[in-house]
């Protein structure tokens, strides 16, 4: 596998064309799929498991819908192409970890398949901003052509059937990854995910379950698999997200009318630090970009796109840090090199990392 | 903070524990409590309620149904209570019993009423509306931002399903 094509390349979905970008920096839809016949992964052999590999190697190669796809086995590949991976969301933490884990991605990180995770496929679509409709659409057509190829587990009264009970019926997960900083500064952040716990909604960091909201960049994704139609959990998380949008855009007015220098002030100063520090950690990065992100989005900073914003998101991580240094670092020497990246990105804008 | 054993990651669970009156305190993140198998006991992960949810449909049930094995893959039905997940497909019907119980607790509904494989959606109809419905907001998005390209290709995508109704 080229690591090269990762350097210099972002996945399109983090280009700001989809609706409302300013807030919401992607929509993903992810299917979960088993083949009939075959042992849940957490009970399959290692034949099992490779009999699932060379099934979905052959379906993704008959799919119309998937080109210029690249394979990677995750049991050839050294840890740090696993955490890039996992920071360009192609793969999650339990992939990275499961024996007899392979992924195929498809042309521009638009689409990915990853096999062998808790179930044999996750098929997963992204899209740029809100756009949960037209991501189920895509992911929609690359599911019914796998399925003339592989013959899925399937209960009509129970729907797709997964190792999890939880992800049981349509398999589907939409998840939204929302940036609502002026909702955290005006305090109003923990009203408006405990309202979402109460219609069904989970929130969770960028990185999935478990993991923190850092930078105030949360993930929202329906919790509910069964016994709705997969339209009915696009609209509701379409409605529900459009709903979060509007507070976050109040809240934002609010903070630009009622104490615009003071948030000047703030936004500046975290575009100064991003511009000019010579040592960056990665939390520090992400706070700060959060800032600057939100001082992009609300016009007072004109110097800067929020596509460049986040890519650095993405770039300003360690695995990145390293795949664009070339080598592997100690964390105080990739501190070093994130604000090196960081500087010149912001500078040079939609150019190369290196 | 950082987590008190890696000292790298950012500590999001506090832990305390009293055994023999020893107390002991935490910072953890998230890979490390759950190496410690500290995480297990929280009630929020998701694999410790599906257990307390199986335990509970568990007690009402006789003990032989639970010890029952599934054909295919051989998995019980307290392997599922342990491992918060299932061997194999043929599992959800061994074990359907008990299972609805716990599908009614997570989804509040027992009937997949979505997609099937088989390529014939519920309702095309129905979906194809939606679909229309969706198109119109962009499209009343896409005149507001004065966005006329896209408008246009909207416009033109809604006339070309209404056709198809």
């Amino acid at each position: 596998m080229e690591l090269k094509r990762f350097v210099n390349t972002s996945a399109e979905w983090l280009n700001t064309t989809g609706a409302h970008s300013d807030i919401v920096i992607s929509t993903r839809v992810r299917l979960a799929r088993n083949i009939e016949g075959i042992p849940f992964t957490n009970c399959a052999k290692d034949s099992d498991l490779n009999k699932v590999i060379l099934e979905v190697k052959e379906a993704v190669k008959n799919n119309s819908y998937l080109t210029n796809v690249a394979m990677i086995d995750l049991d050839q590949v050294n840890d740090l192409v696993k955490h890039i991976l996992v920071e360009r969301h192609l793969i999650s933490h339990e992939l990275a970890e499961s024996k007899k884990g392979v992924v195929f991605i498809g042309d521009k990180e638009m689409v990915n398949i990853m096999v062998n995770e808790e179930d044999h496929l996750r098929i997963q679509a992204f899209s740029s901003g809100l756009e949960p409709a037209t991501t189920w659409e895509i992911i929609n057509k690359i599911d019914d052509e796998f399925s003339k190829f592989l013959k899925y587990a399937y209960l009509s009264n129970w729907g797709y059937l997964t190792a999890c009970p939880t992800n049981v019926g349509t398999g589907m997960r939409t998840s939204v990854m929302i940036h609502l900083p002026a909702l955290n500064i005006t305090k109003q952040i923990r009203k408006i995910l405990h309202a979402l716990s109460q219609v069904g909604l989970a929130i969770r960091g960028l990185y999935g379950e478990g993991t923190e909201a850092l930078g105030n960049f949360f993930q929202i994704s329906n919790q509910v698999t069964l016994g709705r139609s997969e339209q009915e959990i696009t609209d509701n998380t379409e409605k529900i997200t459009n709903q979060i949008i509007g507070h976050e855009e109040k809240a934002r007015e609010m903070l630009m009318k009622e104490n615009r220098i003071r948030l000047e002030d703030e936004v500046m100063r975290a575009y100064a630090t991003l511009s000019h520090a010579r040592i960056i950690t990665s939390k520090e990065a992400l706070e700060l970009l959060s800032l600057v992100r939100l001082g992009v989005g609300i016009g007072l900073l004109k110097e800067v796109s929020l596509k460049v914003i986040n890519e650095l998101l993405v770039i300003s991580q360690p695995a990145h840090i390293q795949l664009i240094a070339g080598e592997i670092l100690s964390t105080s020497a990739r501190d070093v090199k994130r604000a090196l990246i960081i500087q010149k990105k912001l500078t040079r804008g939609d150019e190369k990392n290196v | 903070m950082l987590c008190d054993i890696c000292q790298t990651e950012e500590a999001t669970i506090f832990y305390k524990e009293m055994i023999n009156n020893k107390y002991r305190e935490m910072h953890l993140c998230d890979r490390c409590a759950h190496e410690q198998e500290i995480k297990k006991q929280f009630p929020t992960a998701i694999t410790n309620l599906l257990s307390a949810l199986a335990e509970l449909s568990a007690e009402t049930l006789p003990k032989e149904i639970v010890e029952e094995k599934c054909p295919v893959c051989g998995s019980t039905y307290s392997d599922f209570r342990e491992r918060g997940k299932l061997g194999c497909g043929q599992c959800y019907q061994s074990f359907s019993e008990p299972l609805s119980n716990i599908l009614r607790k997570i989804h509040g509904n027992i009937k997949h009423i979505g997609k099937s494989p088989s390529k014939i959606p519920v309702s095309k109809e129905i979906s194809k509306t939606k679909e229309i419905e969706v198109l119109r907001q962009a499209l009343n998005e896409a005149i507001k931002i004065e966005a006329y390209e896209e408008a246009a290709k909207l416009r033109d995508k809604i006339r070309d399903l209404e056709k198809g109704l």
